[in-house]
């Protein structure tokens, strides 16, 4: 069975336009020990699911429906206090913007210690600082450095701390949101390494958000890709990656620059519309598409089965 | 493409140090910040030129030398031959008509309180161009020539209104609207999503094209500088470390540095036809305290002699292409 089994899922936002929907009707499986990348650009709800795995979603956001269901029990309908428990000691994130998530007043190691005593109550000080400084040398951090300031870190130290303090409790699901952006890219390809290394160790399993399309196809085992709050494409890494189906998948991938790709490759992407009105039935990608017909328009909406693992959210695919 | 060898702008053995402030009591509090050291190199007429480095590297710092938003403490700065180091007054302003800037951020280089039209006729009013009509005229064309069209539907808009990427074109709008000679593009592009980018890169090109604008494009990635660069210089430290074509920055690297960042690329951004060169250390050598390669303590190829004892110069491989290291040549 699935350690992670999310169904249904939508979510929205209250503002000043009304509710507005960040998440429609997302629903996957995750299995012990793989990672599951989600990619689409900024905005298209990846982190709002993040968030709600955790359920840790701002106040005016709202879960419309679904279920998400871990180990078996649906986290939506456990109490806070049950969730608090689970939170962290199974269910862990490595949040977005980590250069920010230390407290610069205290040094690195009481920090990340503190997260355990906060989930281990019954444990003493000493055994948790000696649980940190295994965790800090299995991801990568000299120990002559345990006691200093996070100022004294570079940025990719800070991820690395941030990483073992999301590991610390020994969770069976870690979120991942963007772990790697404001990194430079020789940082970003060894915290790559060692989130892949850490990963395959501990047989965890791994919700991977992610804008950047090759920093996911690095680490991932499956790829969903999101569009305007929808899922529109979900399968195995090959099969995204090799044979994209759903014309967004198509273009995200086009647009990703590779040393292979030389200034006379040259593809055409249309503008993107926003806050445009639509009717439910009409596909939200319709206005970029370059492959639109009526039919995306009026039919109907349902996923295509392309393989026992891919599947995409197109009208205009055909099941093979 | 425009390969006439004619530089526009050239820095000559520039260097940039930065001194900490004194503190309240006189005491120094952290050691002076070398963030560009002896650099060199020009730039051609019609030329996109990609300068590549990791944070910290000096990179952002050469763009803002350039077109005078930093003085340097050593070294020259030329614009068509003339040296720009230390003009003043009514030359100053005329060659900042000639260079531009594009920021980072279009989230924060726009002001919010003008629309769009006063955002990109700002700088016709600064240096007096034309009346009203003729810069009417001017923002719409420069609005075009970014694809923002109809561009008069965008006149009466405000910054908050426009997506990221229609930011980041408005900024380039306000670079094109003076007709200048040179433009520095600072990460144009890291704030926004790979498919604005992929529009951006492709504007910037096409501008070129049309107007033989010269372009300084500054990133951290050697994947975009390939896509949209004719020559790429690699700065690692405030040293600038291999220069050449970028075909021969990508497929033929000679620095050991290039190589490491070549290699940090993630697998799907790579070629087939890409070799791992391996030439990171994993863990850092003590660093001399007498002169050396800068990239020493992370090198592998480096011998402990020649490289730790002696910092390399620029030494030419072919007409075009030239890398400080004395394991390269």
């Amino acid at each position: 069975m699935a350690l992670l089994e999310v169904d249904n899922l939508s979510i929205g936002y209250d503002g000043r336009n009304g509710l507005t929907t960040a998440v429609d009707s997302v629903s996957f499986a995750l299995k012990r020990g793989k990672t599951l990348g989600f990619v689409g650009e900024s905005g298209c709800g990846k982190t709002t699911i993040g968030m709600a795995l955790l359920r840790l979603l701002p106040e005016n956001a709202s879960i419309l429906s679904g279920k998400i269901l871990f180990e078996g029990q649906d986290l939506l309908e456990l109490s806070p206090e049950v969730m608090r428990a689970i939170r962290w000691k199974k269910i862990a994130m490595i949040f977005q913007a980590a250069m920010n998530a230390l407290n610069p007043v205290q040094r690195v190691d009481k920090q990340i210690a503190e997260a355990l005593l906060a989930h281990e109550p019954g444990l003493d000080k000493q055994a948790a600082l000696k649980k940190t400084a295994e965790l800090f040398d299995m991801v990568g951090i000299p120990k002559n450095r345990l006691r200093d300031y996070p100022h004294q870190y570079s940025g990719g130290m800070k991820q690395r701390a941030i990483i073992a303090m999301a590991l610390i409790c020994q969770p069976v699901l870690l979120i991942a949101d963007e772990p790697t952006t404001a990194l430079d890219v020789i940082v970003q390809d060894q915290i790559l390494k060692e989130i892949r290394n850490f990963q395959e160790k501990l047989d965890i399993a791994m919700v991977f958000i992610s804008h950047d399309i090759s920093v996911v196809a690095d680490v991932c085992h499956d790829i969903a890709v999101m569009y305007d709050g929808w899922m529109v494409e979900i399968g195995s890494r090959e099969e995204v990656l090799t044979s994209p189906a759903h014309p967004y998948t198509k273009m995200l991938l086009a647009s990703n620059l590779t040393l292979a790709v030389g200034p006379e490759a040259s593809i055409s992407i249309p503008e993107p519309i926003i806050h445009i009105e639509r009717s439910p039935v009409q596909c939200p990608f319709y206005h970029r598409c370059p492959e639109h017909v009526d039919r995306c328009r009026t039919d109907s909406y349902q996923w295509v089965p392309l393989s026992s693992s891919h599947r995409v959210f197109c009208k205009n695919v055909t099941e093979v | 493409m425009n390969h006439t060898s004619q530089p526009v702008i050239k820095m000559d053995r520039i260097s940039k140090i930065y001194r900490p402030k004194r503190t309240l009591f006189g005491t120094k509090s952290a050691d002076k910040i070398v963030a560009l050291n002896q650099v060199s190199f020009q730039i051609n007429l019609g030329e996109i030129f990609g300068l590549v480095g990791e944070s910290g590297s000096g990179k952002t710092t050469a763009g803002r030398l350039m077109v005078k938003l930093e003085k340097p403490n050593k070294g020259r700065v030329f614009l068509d031959g003339e040296d720009m180091t230390r003009i003043r007054g009514k030359m100053l302003k005329a060659f900042r008509a000639k260079v531009q800037m594009i920021f980072q951020d279009p989230y924060q280089s726009l002001n919010p309180q003008l629309s769009i039209y006063d955002t990109v006729a700002e700088p016709l009013i600064v240096h007096h161009r034309g009346d009203h009509n003729g810069r009417s005229e001017k923002v719409a064309q420069a609005l075009s020539a970014v694809r923002l069209t109809p561009a008069q539907d965008f006149f009466p808009r405000y910054a908050h209104e426009l997506s990221g990427g229609q930011r980041q074109r408005v900024a380039i709008s306000r670079a094109m609207v003076l007709n200048p000679e040179f433009i520095v593009a600072d990460e144009p592009t890291s704030m926004l999503d790979a498919t604005t980018s992929y529009q951006i890169f492709s504007i910037i090109s096409a501008l070129r094209d049309k107007y033989h604008v010269t372009f300084l494009f500054i990133t951290h990635s050697l994947a975009a500088a390939n896509f949209l660069c004719d020559r790429i210089a690699v700065i690692y430290r405030g040293n600038l470390v291999e220069i050449g074509l970028a075909r021969q920055i990508i497929r033929h690297p000679a620095h050991p540095y290039t190589m490491a960042l070549l290699d940090a690329l993630p697998v799907y951004c790579q070629d087939s036809a890409c070799t791992f060169y391996n030439t990171l250390l994993e863990t850092r050598r003590e660093t001399p305290d007498h002169d050396h390669c800068p990239f020493f303590p992370r090198c592998r190829r480096a011998d402990l002699n020649q490289c730790a004892g002696e910092r390399p110069t620029m030494t030419n491989l072919s007409d075009t292409h030239s890398v400080a290291c004395f394991k390269a040549v």
